[in-house]
């Protein structure tokens, strides 16, 4: 039994465009939650909704030989909130300064105890996200909330696999360096083990 | 500040992961553009022809849940004729393969029961027993719980919960009738072994080709042959009692093979929960399957009417139709709520 991959229904949707809607069905839950942790929660509605009539209208240059849409889909959203980084950014300092977060409170974590990662990381995370430039925050959370690889985040940035390298290892310092300035403890085995089975 | 040993890869993955993914009104909200995008990309030529629905459904589509506009928008056919509709077959063999990574749920044993709780609304065309009178539209929701045992024994419940009418002008015309009473009300009743129908499909070939010969045979129930009678059945057999995932892979694949099987994309059910649906029309009826398709498992079922005539819409005097009503008629719905192994007929699992 062999699943259609998003690249044959993509291509097949050129003729019976109700294609679509599975290659829907198979990845808007991750678009939606990527950008619903990354912008406020009416702005990902709207973001993740467009990711996909973008992406239908420009079904035509999605590679049929492809087996998955993730890359692509990742990279219209994130081009999407690039145009909403500064309320990002504005969020991301909200939480690095009162300790509560407005994304969360948004979808009704109303203190912060209730939150999973209201350690003392949470906020601290939050302000070494915000100091991180545009890009390298693009990389770094494709790379980890949206679960790409480093040759997928290249694919839904355009850019080529070395400069994502590069961009991960200086976002991966910086965020150490944070959290190290801020008194958080880095587990060296643990660090490295990751290190190793990054890729 | 309290300290602890972590890597910052790890704390990132944390960081916000409790932000849950999108509900079903936030699936709805974006699947509805996109939907119409769809349906206007149909090439000119193969564009399906669009059954305008009544005012009257359209005003009671407003006053319905979210998915009925968008069920109104796909009772389109666009399905290939004489072959089966590529968005059908790959959702389903979606399906399919997902149900392979599931483990088998619990079999019961003799002196056990299958509990099954259900939430149902079906909708009726009632003919007053005076013809000067205008027919009308009317809905009945329920609450059903049955518990069925391996050797045929079990229990039924039935609880009638609300009537209501899809507009004011059917409402206006049952108080013209003489406002007759509607309601089948609530009920239970207790059977022997053997009066309830138990079905096991554990010695059941998963091989769709096997499941096909079987279907073709008319094993299970009798009816006329061909894919809409197997899509039937393949409907039957999807809400056995018990049906061990790789049978319900079985069962997918073979509905992806069928001619006639149209996609209908997201719907919420009845409950709320949003699953995919295929349906499959006949006499003038829309019958749609909505599984769930991480857990394969059926959420439910609707039957819609897309053409008013074939679906007989004048009732005769003093008599009440089923599966009818103008085209975009959500005649009947049902979803599946809860479903558990109990040891009595009164164990009730569940709370929604």
């Amino acid at each position: 039994m062999v699943e259609s991959t998003d690249g044959e229904l993509i291509g097949a949707s050129l003729e019976d465009s109700a294609l679509f809607g599975v290659v829907f069905d198979r990845h808007f839950a991750a678009i939606h939650r990527y950008l619903a942790r990354r912008v406020s929660k009416e702005v990902a509605d709207d973001l993740a909704a467009e990711t996909f009539l973008i992406a239908f209208r420009r079904r035509e240059s999605f590679e049929s030989t492809c087996d998955t849409a993730r890359p692509w889909l990742f990279g219209i959203a994130t081009n999407l909130a690039r145009g909403h980084c500064r309320s990002e950014l504005r969020m991301l300092k909200a939480y690095a300064r009162s300790g509560v977060d407005p994304v969360a409170v948004e979808h009704g974590y109303q203190a912060a105890e209730d939150r999973a990662d209201a350690s003392a990381a949470g906020p601290v995370l939050a302000s070494a996200l915000a100091a991180l430039n545009r890009r390298d925050r693009d990389a770094l959370l494709l790379y980890v909330w949206g679960e790409l690889s480093y040759t997928e985040v290249a694919a839904a940035l355009a850019i080529p696999v070395g400069t994502v390298r590069s961009r991960l290892a200086r976002a991966r310092t910086h965020l150490r360096e944070h959290l190290l300035r801020t008194g958080q403890v880095l587990d060296d085995a643990t660090a490295t083990h990751a290190e190793a089975s990054d890729e | 500040m309290r300290r602890q040993v972590m890597n910052e890869l790890q704390n990132l993955t944390e960081f916000r992961a409790d932000i849950p993914d999108p509900d079903a009104v936030q699936v709805q909200s974006a699947w509805a553009p996109l939907s119409r995008e769809i349906h206007r990309s149909f090439p000119v030529g193969v564009r399906p022809v669009r059954r305008r629905p009544s005012r009257r459904v359209l005003l009671w589509a407003a006053t319905a849940a979210a998915v009925v506009p968008l069920a109104l928008s796909f009772i389109l056919p666009h399905g290939t004729p004489g072959g089966p509709d590529p968005a059908a077959a790959a959702a389903l063999r979606a399906a399919a393969a997902a149900a392979l990574e599931h483990q088998p749920g619990t079999r019961p044993t003799d002196g056990q029961y299958v509990y099954v709780r259900t939430r149902d609304s079906a909708t009726y065309l009632y003919g007053p027993a005076d013809e000067k009178l205008t027919p009308f539209l009317y809905t009945e929701s329920g609450t059903a719980q049955r518990w069925i045992g391996p050797d045929g024994a079990g229990r039924l419940t039935y609880v009638g919960t609300q009537v209501s009418f899809p507009t004011e002008k059917d409402r206006a015309a049952w108080v013209a009738a003489g406002s007759p009473k509607l309601q089948s009300g609530s009920g239970a009743e207790t059977y022997r072994p053997g009066e309830l129908s138990y079905l096991d499909l554990s010695g059941f070939p998963s091989d769709p080709g096997a499941l096909l010969e079987i279907i073709e045979q008319r094993e299970i129930v009798g009816g006329p042959p061909g894919d809409w009678e197997s899509f039937a059945i393949i409907g039957d057999l999807l809400r056995a009692e018990y049906a061990p995932p790789k049978v319900r892979a079985g069962l997918y694949e073979l509905a992806s093979e069928l001619s006639g099987v149209e996609y209908i994309g997201r719907v919420t059910d009845l409950a709320g929960r949003v699953g995919t649906a295929v349906g499959y029309s006949h006499n003038g009826l829309l019958h749609m399957l909505i599984f769930d398709r991480h857990t394969t498992e059926l959420l439910g079922e609707r039957t819609v009417v897309v053409d008013a005539e074939e679906a007989h819409l004048a009732p005769a005097p003093d008599t009440i139709l089923g599966m009818t009503g103008p085209a975009g008629t959500i005649t009947y719905e049902v979803a599946y709520l809860h479903r558990a192994v109990t040891d009595t007929t009164h164990e009730v699992v569940g709370t929604q």
